[in-house]
């Protein structure tokens, strides 16, 4: 019998994995399945582990805002293409009335991995739920810039918008008030961080913008990688001007300070060696970035690791039985990334409801596939495309060499059929995670 | 077809050889009493199956031999009745022979008609297919192409030409069918066919 069947059995009567008689012997978890946010890979998890049993495994999903804000396509927002913030919301109502997700609003507090509860607070008070099988996606926190006192400054001062929302909105107003002759400067934090594509992007279309707004304004990124994450050629040549616009792109620099004074930031920065610093009227401070603390407090991260080391068939901890992890808060070593959240979620899915109803309703998967997209406007009516293809190998998911190709792969540069297809990928990809 | 359906005889004594080629439908019998004789003398077996053949009229011991044991297996029951087997999708010729004549009986064996897709419901290939649901929806429902309706060679022809670099070599599907092995794209394609 393996691990997981062996887990799964033991548990409905009552033994944990050690053997020990639970407290609760005859009585059935509040939830066999409870997910822990409700962004791209909560949702996603939620409504295939319900869609896959059958909707006969009884999931909670716990997330602490009333719907969801998505990141993709926030890039937008900076620039006015899309008018509002409010237009990337995505509510969780589908989940619950096609597919009986139970949604629950609240903050968790605490997780018990050996008496399996969850505590979460909200207005009504504390609670606390019982559950077969844990998931957690709960996205990233974000560290302070050296030179920073609090979070609060990304809030009011310095946004990140690297999580959607009021930041974006704080973000786009500071762009809008910004006089021309004064400069925008972006950095890039070491990766892994979420999105690699992304400050790229960023930088592409608020230059873009500029170009028309503030003519003689300048996009400087300051990126703390060697080199460009994601797509470099396509990336490369709309800064050296292949769109209309140019980035001045500084790889290579590591941020020593940041001063904070509105309108008129200095970041100061190492790069080959030599002490340097540059001046902005807005800066968009990318943090590094880890997995929230509760999951340290629950033991689910190495010591002094930032993200939760997980099984890549099925995503369970490898630190703590009974306890998944998926999207941005897990080592998978794919990249950080929606597309790939949800399909992390759905590996995951499959697993669970393997070990909870078996064969019939799942076939094990011992060796999953993962393959992404992303698109990638770099204008406000042109965009590029990512993608990649991971198969699993001796433990890790790795880029696949089939047909004697390299993986990831780019668009041949930007065009507005990619633009097109952009909308319709974006609009897909948000149906499948939350209707 | 109608090769098929050619019974061929011939004599073994040294004297008399008379081999019968014929176009069409057609039977020649020589010496009834003489020559073994097997119904019936062509068969379609769906592979993975089984049928019977009938010999009579045998002169000692009898021979039953497949000329492609890959396609097609023939074994004793008893002695009047041999078993034959579909292996695998193609055509062979039995021949029983006894001591004085043979006889060959025609048998081709034709693909599973569902060609292996899995039955509604089946698991099989699943979540490998999940990875098409965030551009063609959930269950291949659409988004961009549906799959959902479309048979398993259909998707399994147009991921080949993807992955091969025969169709729009430098756009998204070929990015991602390169990455599949012939395998995992066959799976995928029986699984949207399941859907249907």
């Amino acid at each position: 019998m393996k691990r997981r069947e062996f887990i799964s059995k033991t548990s409905s009567i009552g033994l944990s994995a050690s053997g020990l008689l639970l407290p609760k012997l005859a009585q059935a978890a509040d939830f066999q399945v409870v997910v822990v946010g409700g962004g791209m890979s909560g949702a996603a998890v939620a409504k295939y582990i319900r869609l896959w049993s059958n909707k006969s495994i009884s999931v909670a999903l716990l997330e602490k805002d009333a719907s969801y804000t998505s990141n993709i396509m926030s890039n937008e927002v900076l620039t006015g293409k899309r008018s509002s913030i409010n237009t990337l919301s995505f509510s969780h109502a589908n989940l619950v009335s096609k597919y009986g997700v139970n949604k629950i609003q609240g903050t968790v507090i605490g997780i018990d991995p050996v008496n399996k509860t969850v505590t979460y607070s909200n207005a009504s008070g504390n609670k606390v739920l019982t559950y077969e099988r844990l998931v957690l996606a709960p996205g990233l926190d974000f560290d302070l810039m050296p030179g920073m006192s609090s979070l609060a400054e990304y809030e009011t001062i310095a946004p990140h918008a690297w999580k959607a929302g009021a930041q974006t909105t704080l973000l786009r107003s500071q762009l809008v008030s910004m006089p021309d002759y004064q400069n925008v400067v972006i950095t890039i934090p070491l990766a892994p961080y979420r999105c690699p594509p992304g400050p790229y992007e960023r930088a592409c279309v608020i230059a873009d913008w500029l170009r028309t707004k503030k003519p003689n304004s300048k996009v400087i990124v300051l990126d703390e990688n060697s080199q460009i994450q994601a797509q470099a050629t396509n990336f490369q040549n709309a800064f050296n001007g292949a769109y209309g616009y140019k980035v001045d792109y500084r790889p290579g620099c590591t941020i020593s300070n940041v001063h904070l004074i509105p309108g008129a930031h200095t970041v100061s920065y190492v790069q080959a060696g030599a002490g340097l610093s540059v001046n902005a009227a807005v800066l968009n401070p990318i943090p590094p970035q880890r997995a929230p603390r509760l999951l340290s407090e629950t033991g689910l991260l190495n010591a002094g690791g930032k993200f939760a080391p997980v099984n890549l068939t099925t995503y369970e901890s490898t630190l703590k039985t009974g306890i998944h992890v998926i999207g941005d808060a897990c080592i998978s070593g794919m990249p950080k990334a929606g597309h790939i959240g949800n399909q992390e979620a759905k590996t995951c899915a499959n697993a669970i409801v393997f070990a909870l109803k078996g064969s019939q309703y799942a076939a094990e998967e011992v060796s999953p596939v993962l393959n992404s997209a992303c698109f990638t406007p770099v204008t406000s009516t042109k965009a590029t495309w990512l993608s990649a293809v991971y198969q699993y190998s001796n433990g890790v998911m790795i880029p696949s060499t089939q047909n004697g190709m390299t993986q990831p792969r780019a668009a041949v540069g930007a065009s507005t059929k990619n633009y097109e297809q952009m909308n319709k990928w974006f609009t897909t990809l948000m149906t499948d995670t939350f209707s | 077809m109608s090769l098929h359906n050619i019974f061929d005889t011939s004599l073994s004594k040294p004297s008399i050889t008379i081999k019968l080629i014929v176009c069409f439908i057609s039977t020649l019998f020589v010496s009834p009493s003489f020559a073994v004789s097997v119904t019936p003398n062509a068969t379609t077996v769906v592979a993975g199956q089984y049928q019977f053949v009938s010999v009579s009229n045998v002169n000692g011991s009898l021979s039953a031999k497949s000329s492609n044991p890959s396609y097609a297996t023939v074994t004793k029951v008893d002695a009047s009745t041999y078993r034959i087997y579909g292996a695998s999708p193609g055509t062979a010729k039995i021949e029983f022979k006894d001591k004085k004549s043979e006889s060959k009986v025609y048998i081709t064996v034709t693909a599973i008609v569902t060609n292996n897709a899995p039955k509604v419901g089946s698991t099989a290939g699943r979540l490998l297919a999940s990875n098409c649901f965030q551009c063609h929806g959930t269950n291949g429902a659409g988004g961009f192409e549906k799959l959902v309706g479309e048979s398993s060679s259909e998707i399994y022809k147009d991921l080949k030409k993807f992955s091969n670099g025969s169709e729009d070599p430098n756009g998204i599907m070929a990015a991602h069918a390169m990455g599949f092995t012939d395998a995992q794209m066959n799976l995928i394609a029986n699984y949207f066919a399941s859907l249907r």
